[in-house]
């Protein structure tokens, strides 16, 4: 059967291998597809042909998880917006209200809000951990390590090539902006109810923390060179 | 000719017939006890040509009250709805008959009356209550005999100004003031009724259960009565969102982070910080650790170094919030006081006016401004600030010289900046809480007069395998304002170790750690005042008394931990903010918008855009509406008071 790799919507895990491409793009999409997948290895290795890989999840890990969540509940409802501002969102300016006010900068006009950006860093510089599948079926973890712009193409479903010379440590893929090529690609199905779904998956995850956490306060010892 | 000033307060009263009088006025009773009447010669009113009989006399604040006939519209008896549109009139206490009658007496022989209530909105209505008071004794004076003297403190050169050059009274702000009354009675007594038969027997068996007995006798005196204050209600919506969003939902996250430290010859250890922060995922983090651990090992490279000069701005001139907030945070005196301390100093005329919005000084202020610093560093000045004030006015050498304020974008048009008048002697009258605020409106004035601090930053970055971490440091060269201002830290830091660009280093440690993150605290009145100014709420003069009533209506108690007073929510607050989410009125009582739409709208009325009766009706519409939606679930508001009573029981 001919199945097309038309606008990257194929699931990688089927079988590619009579994929109809046309243009660089999804030719080097086939191209990598058809390379050995990577295989699982102890230590620091580098990636020596392109791979092809569909996103799972993507995990913004500079903030909070408390943080997104409210940033997402004040999406999904307004009127529930209770912890942080609604500035530059598409709510009025004269239904924001201001929740932090940042005592200390005395450089700011008296009563200035400092707005209530949620902790963590610009978004710009954020570094998001990738879940990636690839044709086998095998799941690695993919982290950006330089700030990365594309993020219409990080629907769920999306194809990614990791190019030569991206750092792998404990089969995790340490890349930069030049050696990742997103691809785009969607699958309607996992993208359905998205911040329904990111919604429950952080909540999950926040009472799973919080419940291993109160069981095991011991803290854990990091390793460090003297 | 015979003129009758009325001041709003007694002692504003004495201070000024003092100074207009030249020293000689003769004070006599006025029937309240404390009201003086002081009668003097004055000939400097343009309206009255030559020297004048001139009797000043105070009130004690609003000469009256509004209210509905109780006998028709008591509680219980008429249909709550009713009060909406209810005749409403106007009421006098004990205290306000006697001064009114000594009004309406004072009055019978006048030509003119001038009117020397505070130069603000309230001052405007209270100054048209003293008119209709002194007409009532005397029908000869009209709106052409009303005059009103526009002054900001007590001091002798601007209270004969303002005798010289008197205004009328601005009909829009009492017009604005008058419909703000209306409508907070109107509001205030239906919502209240109606809260309080649906909720305060529920209330009183969960705040005193199983009273019996000879406590029962009490009964009437403990009644619950669930206060609603337009006002009120809305600040406390703003922070028991936050309260109950934010910490009782709270839950701690760990996060990883990596440190570097570099041991300097002569600097010690200095510690760079990742500058990515920390990162809420240990294997990220274990990741570029590792990467890093093992491409660089432990050397890194000095990949930017960048020194630049820097400074503190000195602060923008003083507001009341501005008042309200620092004296809450660096004196620990609550809002409420600070502001009582500040108006009796104002009084007693050593500082301005301390209700105005504004945060920048005129042009036309500076050599008054300069006059103001010289006399904080008079002789007869021997408090610990009038050698710096001697400093900035002299011609020696220094960095530190007057500079005129920098201007904020604050400007309510009728006082300047919260300042001092005159240098306050060792034996004033003033007690412990009015020197304390005297000093801070002292030492804020002579900083807003300095130069900014001046200082040199440096910032060291290194490379460590591609990671960036960095450390900065902060030599502070010129401290100009700080010194008269202590409230304000701006410290040299340690000393970054020498080194240059490119320069290779041999790390002496480099570590992955990791924290947790700590549960917001609660919010302290400095904060509150920030945000009730942030949002609108209230005018910078009444958030003193809205934080009092917030815990006078049980919505709020204060907790004092440490050093700091927090302001916790009651039960009986966060019931009522998430039973009117429950029944879809958040944005009308919970949220601010309500109100600010309101104090926008006296806005307009103050400048002639909007009409009382419009803005009435309007306002009056809506909360009919919110009043029936109440009404239809109340139900409701129980089942969410119950459900929040157990839930801060558990």
């Amino acid at each position: 059967m001919l199945v097309s790799f038309d606008n990257f919507r194929q699931d990688i895990t089927a079988d590619c291998s009579t994929c109809a491409a046309s243009g660089d793009r999804e030719l080097s999409a086939v191209r990598a597809w058809r390379n050995e997948p990577w295989v699982p290895t102890q230590g620091k290795r580098v990636v020596d042909r392109e791979l092809l890989f569909q996103i799972l999840l993507v995990e913004n890990v500079s903030k909070p998880k408390q943080a997104q969540l409210d940033a997402i509940r004040a999406k999904l409802d307004p009127r529930n917006q209770r912890v942080d501002t609604l500035r530059g969102g598409s709510t009025p300016r004269r239904q924001a209200v201001v929740t932090q006010v940042d005592l200390d900068n005395d450089d700011v006009g008296r009563g200035a809000p400092a707005l209530g950006t949620a902790a963590g860093a610009n978004n710009n510089k954020s570094v998001f951990k990738f879940t990636l599948q690839d044709k086998s079926g095998a799941v690695f973890f993919g982290i950006n390590r330089t700030p990365l712009l594309h993020h219409n193409s990080w629907i769920l479903g999306a194809k990614l090539i990791l190019k030569p010379g991206t750092i792998v440590n404990n089969d995790v893929f340490l890349f930069q902006k030049e050696q990742a090529v997103f691809l785009g690609g969607i699958d309607r199905v996992w993208n359905e109810n998205n911040d329904l779904k990111m919604r429950d998956y952080l909540e999950y995850k926040l009472n799973r923390d919080n419940c291993s956490a109160a069981g095991n306060k011991k803290k854990r010892k990091f390793t460090s060179i003297q | 000719m015979k003129v009758l000033c009325v001041a709003e307060k007694n002692s504003i009263a004495k201070a000024v017939a003092h100074i207009l009088g030249g020293g000689s006025s003769t004070s006599r009773g006025s029937g309240y006890t404390y009201v003086k009447n002081y009668d003097f010669q004055f000939g400097g009113f343009p309206f009255a040509p030559g020297s004048c009989q001139v009797t000043m006399t105070s009130v004690a604040g609003h000469l009256r009250g509004m209210d509905f006939d109780n006998a028709r519209y008591g509680w219980g008896k008429c249909n709550i709805f009713e009060l909406f549109d209810a005749p409403v009139s106007e009421t006098m206490d004990r205290n306000q008959q006697l001064i009114a009658d000594n009004i309406r007496k004072e009055a019978r022989n006048v030509d003119y009356l001038m009117v020397w209530t505070d130069c603000d909105r309230e001052g405007e209505y209270i100054g048209w209550e003293i008119f209709q008071a002194a007409q009532k004794g005397n029908n000869r004076l009209d709106e052409s005999k009303l005059y009103r003297a526009v002054f900001s403190h007590v001091e002798r050169g601007h209270i004969l100004q303002a005798a010289r050059s008197p205004q009328r009274l601005d009909m829009c702000s009492v017009n604005a003031v008058g419909t703000r009354i209306e409508l907070d009675l109107r509001t205030g007594v239906s919502f209240t009724r109606l809260l309080t038969d649906t909720m305060a027997r529920r209330v009183q068996a969960q705040t005193a259960p199983g009273k019996t007995g000879h406590q029962s006798q009490n009964r009437k005196k403990d009644k619950v009565v669930i206060s609603y204050g337009p006002c009120q209600f809305p600040h406390f919506g703003v922070r028991g969102g936050r309260r109950f969003e934010r910490i009782r939902n709270f839950i701690p996250e760990e996060f990883w982070y990596i440190q570097l430290q570099l041991a300097g010859e002569n600097t010690g250890t200095t510690t760079f910080q990742w500058e990515r922060g920390h990162l809420f995922d240990r294997l990220s983090v274990l990741t570029f650790y590792e990467t890093c651990l093992e491409t660089a090992g432990d050397r890194a490279k000095v990949s930017n170094l960048r020194s630049k000069p820097t400074a503190k701005y000195r602060p923008l001139p003083l507001t009341t919030v501005e008042l309200q907030k620092n004296c809450a945070r660096f004196l620990r005196i609550n809002a409420k006081q600070s502001l009582a301390a500040a108006e009796k100093l104002y009084q007693k005329g050593f500082i301005s006016y301390p209700r105005t919005e504004t945060d920048t000084f005129p042009r036309t202020m500076e050599s008054e401004l300069k006059k103001i610093v010289g006399n904080l560093g008079g002789s007869d000045s021997d408090n610990s600030w009038s050698s710096y004030a001697n400093e900035l006015l002299s011609v020696n050498n220094g960095s530190n010289k007057f500079k005129f304020p920098r201007g904020g974008s604050h400007d309510d048009k009728a006082h300047p900046p919260i300042h001092p008048i005159i240098s306050l002697g060792p034996n004033a009258n003033v007690d412990a809480n009015e020197k304390r605020v005297y000093e801070y409106v002292v030492r804020h004035f002579l900083a807003c007069c300095s130069e900014d601090a001046k200082g040199q930053s440096t910032t060291l970055t290194l490379d460590w395998a591609s990671e960036l971490f960095t450390a900065t440091g902060l030599v502070v060269l010129e401290r100009n304002f700080l010194d008269v201002y202590p409230y304000a830290k701006w410290e040299t830091t340690k000393q970054l170790p020498r080194l240059e660009i490119n320069q290779e280093c041999l790390l002496d440690k480099a570590e992955m750690k990791s924290g947790t993150t700590s549960t917001p605290k609660p919010m302290t009145e400095s904060e509150l005042i920030s945000l009730m100014d942030a949002n609108g709420i209230g005018t910078d003069a009444t958030i003193a008394e809205h934080i009092e009533k917030i815990q006078a209506r049980n919505y709020v108690k204060s907790e004092k931990v440490g050093k700091e007073t927090y302001l916790q929510p009651t039960t009986l607050g966060v019931a009522l903010v998430h039973g009117f989410e429950a029944i879809g009125l958040e944005d009308s009582f919970a949220k601010p918008f309500q109100r600010r739409e309101m104090e926008e709208d006296l806005k307009k009325i103050c400048l002639g855009q909007l009409t009382k009766p419009a803005v009435v009706q309007d306002i009056l519409t809506k909360y009919k509406n919110y009043w029936h939606r109440t009404n239809q679930h109340k139900m409701k508001l129980l089942e969410v008071y119950n459900t929040t009573a157990r839930e801060m029981l558990s």
